[in-house]
C-alpha cells in the first residue's frame, strides 16, 4: 500500500487539506495503521504547539485587567491634553506624535489582552463554594478567583486529564526529561 | 504601574530564585534533591497581582539499597486557598541505587497584591520500590495511586511482552498502534463536575447505571442510578458486592458514558471509604453533578481500583476505559523511538 505523503499528513492534521484531498487521505488513513499513527503524531505536535501558545491563566480577573488597561489609557489621555496646550513650534510636535504613539501602543496591549482568544477555556473543572479546579490545555489549576496555582505541561505532547470529586490529574511524558510525569491538584477539603 | 509596585516586583524577581520555592528533604530520605535552577523562573504584573512562572528541573538522586518506581513530590502553595495541595508524580521509575532523575516543576502562581508573599514548598510524599515498599508521610494517599499505577503498568507491559512473544515484532506493532487508535478515538475530557451541598434535590429523569463485568475482579457493581437532565447527571449512585475474600476498605469506580453516536467515553471516577466484608453489599454514592458536553443516554460503572484491609491492591486485568499512564508512555517511546526501543524498554522491566 502506498502511504501518505508528509506534506498530506501535515495538511489533514491542521485541518487545511483541501476537500477533495482530505476524503482521499482520510479514505486512506481509515485502512493504514501507519499512517493513521503519522497522523497522530503530528496532530500531538500540533497540541503541543497550541499548549505553548497557553500564556493567560483562565482565573485572570480580566474586569480588573480591563479597569487597569482603561486607566492606563485615561491617564495618556490626560497627558496628551497636557502635550497638547503646549505651544507648537514645528508643523509635527515630535511629543504629541510620542504621546498617540503611546496611546496607540497602550490601546493595542488592551485589546489584545481583552481579546476573547486569548482567554484559555477550561476543558474540564471541578468546582466547590471554596475553590475550583481547572483543565486546560496548558495544565491544571485551583483557584479561588482572586489567587490559584496551575501545574504546567508545557513539553507534553499527548496529556490525558482525569478527574474525580477531589480535584484532577494529567499525565504526559515530558520531552526534556522523558518521563511520564503525573500532576495533580486537590481541593481544599479532601487534601488531608 | 506605580514606583512602589514596580520596586517591590524587583525584589520580588530578585528573591524569586532564593526564597519562592523551599525544598525539603529530610536525612532519612530515600532520595536526595539537588538545588534548583531557577533560570527560567519570571514575575510579572497581571492586573493588581503578580503572576509567577516557576520553571526549574529537580534533579534526583537515589540514596537507599533499593531500585525505586516511582516518587511523588508534594507542592504545596499559600496561593492554593487554604488547604489545596498539588502534587508531581514519576511514575514507571526504574532508578537503581546511586543513580540519578529528574523532575521537571513547572509552575504558575497567580498572587494578589505586589509582594513576594510565601515560598512554594516542595517535599517528598512518598518513594515506591520494585519490591512495593514504600517510603513516605503519605498525606495523599501516594502509596495507593503510586502502587496502583505501578500495577498496571506490570499488567501493560506483560500484554506488549506476551504479543512480542506470540507473534514476533509484526504483533507488537499491531497491538501498540491499536492502543494508539484506542487513545486517539478517546473523546476529548468535557466533564463540569460540581460538589453538591447536603440534601441536594434529585431532578430530571432516573437512568439506571449498569455494571461492567470484569474477570477475577473482588467487587461487582450490581446496579445503580442517577437522574439525567439533559447533559447533565446527578446524585450517581450504586450498589456493590464484595466477592473477595478478605475486606475491602477502598474503591474507586469509573465511570462511562455513551452518547446517541454510540460513543462511550470515560467521564470521572469516584472514590469511596468502604468496610465490605466479603460477600457484603453496599451503597456508595456521591453528592455530586456532571455536567458532560454531550446527551448521556446511558451509563457504566466498574471498579478501577480496590484496597483491601491489609492494604493491598487489585487492578483490573486489563485496561477498560481510560488510558493508564504506562500504557500512554509506551506508545510514545514508539512514536518517538519505534519499535526496537519499545521491545527494549518492556523487555527491560519486570
Amino acid at each position: 500500500m502506498k502511504h501518505l505523503g508528509d506534506r498530506t499528513l501535515a495538511l489533514l492534521a491542521g485541518g487545511d487539506a483541501g476537500w477533495l484531498e482530505s476524503v482521499r487521505a482520510r479514505h486512506h488513513v481509515d485502512r493504514c495503521a501507519e499512517c493513521r499513527a503519522s497522523l497522530s503524531l503530528l496532530r500531538s505536535a500540533i497540541a503541543e504547539s497550541r499548549g505553548l501558545a497557553e500564556e493567560l491563566p483562565p482565573s485572570v480577573d480580566w474586569d480588573a485587567l480591563s479597569r487597569e488597561i482603561h486607566g492606563n489609557i485615561r491617564v495618556g489621555l490626560e497627558a496628551a491634553a497636557c502635550v497638547a496646550v503646549r505651544p507648537v513650534r514645528s508643523p509635527v510636535d515630535w511629543r504629541a506624535a510620542v504621546s498617540i504613539g503611546a496611546l496607540t501602543a497602550v490601546a493595542l496591549v488592551g485589546w489584545v489582552l481583552n481579546s476573547p482568544g486569548r482567554v484559555v477555556q477550561p476543558l474540564a473543572r471541578v468546582e466547590t463554594p471554596a475553590a475550583s479546579v481547572l483543565v486546560t490545555p496548558a495544565g491544571i489549576e485551583i483557584s479561588d478567583g482572586r489567587q490559584g496555582v496551575s501545574m504546567l505541561n508545557p513539553r507534553a505532547g499527548r496529556v490525558t486529564y482525569a478527574l474525580d470529586p477531589r480535584g484532577a490529574r494529567a499525565q504526559y511524558v515530558d520531552a526534556e526529561t522523558g518521563q511520564m510525569t503525573i500532576t495533580r491538584v486537590m481541593l481544599p477539603e479532601v487534601a488531608q | 504601574m506605580n514606583s512602589t509596585r514596580a520596586g517591590l516586583l524587583l525584589l520580588a524577581a530578585a528573591g524569586l530564585r532564593a526564597q519562592s520555592i523551599q525544598v525539603d528533604v529530610p536525612a532519612s530520605a530515600p532520595i536526595s534533591i539537588d538545588a534548583p535552577d531557577w533560570g527560567q523562573s519570571r514575575v510579572s504584573a497581571r492586573a493588581g497581582a503578580v503572576l509567577i512562572e516557576l520553571r526549574t528541573s529537580l534533579s534526583m538522586k537515589n540514596v537507599s539499597n533499593l531500585r525505586i518506581r516511582a516518587v511523588t513530590l508534594l507542592v504545596s502553595a499559600a496561593e492554593m486557598t487554604a488547604g489545596g495541595r498539588a502534587s508531581v508524580t514519576l511514575p514507571s521509575l526504574d532508578a537503581g541505587p546511586g543513580e540519578t532523575f529528574a523532575a521537571r516543576l513547572d509552575m504558575r502562581l497567580l498572587r494578589p497584591g505586589a509582594g513576594a508573599g510565601q515560598p512554594v514548598k516542595v517535599s517528598i510524599d512518598g518513594v515506591l520500590y520494585d519490591t512495593l515498599g514504600f517510603y513516605g508521610p503519605d498525606k495523599l494517599q501516594s502509596r495507593r495511586s503510586m502502587t496502583a499505577w505501578e500495577l498496571e503498568a506490570r499488567r501493560d507491559r506483560r500484554v506488549f511482552r506476551e504479543a512480542l512473544r506470540k507473534g514476533g515484532p509484526d504483533e507488537l506493532r499491531r497491538t501498540i498502534l491499536a492502543s494508539i487508535n484506542r487513545q486517539d478515538s478517546l473523546p476529548r475530557l468535557d466533564v463540569h463536575l460540581a460538589r453538591l451541598g447536603p440534601g441536594a434535590a434529585v431532578s430530571g429523569q432516573p437512568i439506571s447505571v449498569s455494571g461492567i463485568e470484569l474477570a477475577g475482579a473482588p467487587l461487582e457493581v450490581v446496579s445503580g442510578s442517577a437522574s439525567v437532565s439533559e447533559r447533565e447527571i446527578r446524585l450517581p449512585k450504586v450498589e456493590i458486592r464484595s466477592r473477595a475474600a478478605q475486606p475491602i476498605r477502598y474503591v474507586e469506580l469509573s465511570w462511562l458514558a455513551r452518547d446517541a453516536a454510540g460513543r462511550e467515553m470515560p467521564i470521572g471516577t469516584l472514590p469511596a471509604q468502604v468496610s465490605l466484608g466479603s460477600g457484603a453489599s453496599s451503597r456508595v454514592e456521591e453528592a455530586v453533578a456532571m455536567r458532560l458536553g454531550v446527551q448521556p443516554l446511558s451509563l457504566r460503572s466498574y471498579p478501577s481500583l480496590v484496597e483491601f484491609a491489609d492494604g493491598s491492591l487489585w487492578v483490573p486485568a486489563q485496561a477498560v476505559g481510560g488510558i493508564s499512564p504506562e500504557e500512554q508512555r509506551l506508545s510514545e517511546i514508539y512514536r518517538r523511538k519505534g519499535l526496537e526501543a519499545l521491545v527494549a524498554e518492556i523487555g527491560k522491566l519486570q
